[in-house]
């Protein structure tokens, strides 16, 4: 790969991959004619806190009966799930465990850069000695792919990911953890993608409290970024800024007064330019917390409050 | 967060050069052995190298192509006519039609090119929509000489990953400029 600066790699790589663990699974499926037998899956994860708790991708320890942790010094856990989100793909597990373990630092991954050099770790098959380690950059952020249960926003890079490391980190040359590696593009080299960790941050403890997300503020709108086109098409007021394509009936949105066709210029006081800024300042917010949106419609400016509710 | 010094230099050049890397999207009729009539769709990367609408790209990209619609990396989209072609050299030059001028890359020197530097790569692989892909790599080997139908090239080789839909986007060097097409 590319030759820069190793001893950052080689720095990096030694303080978080102790913390990197392999996670092998067992689920029983049913075939024709309805037997059962066990399906092993395995995958890679990592631990976050002092009190044993790992995050993982949701398909590696989806529907499991049993979880079996194994980490890179040989010493092997039970694992029991305490929460998982689909939409998100991303899970926490619980390590039945009375000793402390080494955990990771959680970076920011709003503060990445495209061309910035990342590294995933992994451990397909609970190799003992050490985890497989691969380098590459950030390729793209916020790459939305379309998956049977949805829509994700994930970080591109061409770092290698393959089925062992799902589940595993990604992490930035200072050690810190910026994503889960999620997937890989089939048939395509060097084209794997991560879900980033400010998402993970935002519902773990939800996961770990409640077991699944009860809090996913939601206002109910569909929209899209600007462009000099689609202005020109629409006879728009302005070439910056968020086009609301469509207000959910009875949604915050609806209630707060935004109608198809308003354009949000700024939220909170600061001026938006892409879509992506809309679902990054959703995030950080609470049910029932308050956004303000500037909006232009139509040439008139006004500002409305929109309370966003749990996703239905 | 402190970025070493390295980083900066990709995420640099990226910066530099990504405004002018192009999608190009074309649409070429074809004809069945029942003479239907159907268009296919291509996906292909271009490079802007000249602010008056000049876009360097490969000739299989818009080879052949009824319509081709170029998009920017701001989103606008525009029109575009391979205004020259060269099969040997499988390069295109592709003309938009823009009021205002468009951000032109800086073109390197590739004789200068050395084994083992760093290059990047830009492009749309795939189609993904929203953004292009960067990738990174070094220089394998100058001057490879590859057999094509339409004659022999002397090519740059590099590990850094090019997918379909990569070609006829630019390589770059660490400073930005363009050292290749691929």
């Amino acid at each position: 790969m590319i030759p820069i600066n190793e001893d950052l790699i080689v720095n990096a790589v030694q303080n978080v991959s102790k913390a990197v663990v392999n996670i092998a699974s067992v689920r029983l499926v049913q075939d024709q004619p309805y037997r059962v037998f066990p399906a092993e899956g395995v995958g890679s994860g990592v631990i976050i806190d002092e009190r044993c708790h790992l995050l993982t991708n949701n398909h590696v320890v989806e529907e499991a009966r049993s979880l079996k942790i194994t980490l890179t010094d040989g010493r092997v856990f039970n694992g029991i799930v305490k929460g998982t989100d689909e939409a998100t793909d991303l899970a926490v597990v619980k390590l039945d465990s009375t000793e402390a373990l080494p955990f990771a630092t959680l970076g920011n991954s709003d503060n990445l850069k495209i061309g910035q050099i990342v590294i995933a770790i992994g451990n397909p098959f609970g190799l003992t000695g050490g985890p497989t380690v691969t380098a590459g950059i950030v390729s793209s952020l916020n790459r939305k792919i379309q998956f049977d249960k949805g829509v994700l926003e994930l970080i591109q890079t061409d770092a290698a990911i393959n089925p062992g490391n799902s589940g595993g980190p990604l992490v930035d040359t200072n050690g810190q953890v910026i994503a889960i590696n999620t997937a890989k593009m089939p048939y395509a080299h060097g084209i794997g993608f991560a879900v980033p960790i400010n998402i993970a941050k935002s519902i773990v403890n939800d996961l770990i409290q409640n077991g699944r997300i009860i809090n996913r503020p939601w206002i109910g709108i569909a929209y899209v970024k600007i462009t000099r086109q689609l202005a020109q098409a629409y006879r728009l007021p302005t070439t910056q800024g968020v086009l609301i394509a469509n207000v959910e009936p009875h949604s915050p949105a609806d209630y707060a007064g935004l109608r198809k066709g308003d354009i949000i210029e700024a939220v909170d006081g600061r001026r938006i330019d892409d879509t992506v800024e809309i679902s990054l300042n959703l995030r950080k917010k609470n049910i029932n917390d308050k956004i303000m949106m500037s909006v232009n419609r139509y040439g008139q400016h006004f500002e409305v409050i929109v309370q966003p509710q749990n996703r239905p | 967060m402190i970025i070493p010094a390295d980083e900066d230099l990709i995420i640099e050049a990226v910066e530099k050069v990504g405004k002018s890397v192009v999608n190009i999207a074309s649409v070429r009729m074809v004809q069945d052995q029942l003479f239907r009539i159907f268009p296919i769709e291509g996906v292909g990367s271009g490079i802007i190298i000249d602010s008056k609408g000049l876009i360097l790209t490969n000739n299989h990209v818009v080879d052949k192509a009824n319509n081709l619609k170029i998009t920017l990396k701001d989103g606008n989209i525009f029109n575009g006519k391979a205004i020259g072609t060269d099969e040997v050299s499988d390069l295109a030059v592709v003309k938009v039609d823009s009021m205002e001028a468009l951000p032109q890359a800086q073109l390197g020197n590739s004789d200068h090119l050395k084994i083992g530097q760093i290059v990047i790569a830009i492009g749309n692989p795939f189609g993904l929509t929203g953004g292009p892909t960067v990738t990174a790599g070094i220089v394998s080997a100058l001057n490879r000489s590859l057999q094509f139908e339409s004659g022999a090239l002397e090519l740059i080789q590099t590990d850094a990953a090019i997918n379909p839909g990569n070609s006829g986007g630019p390589l770059v060097n660490t400073n930005g400029e363009v050292i290749g097409i691929k």
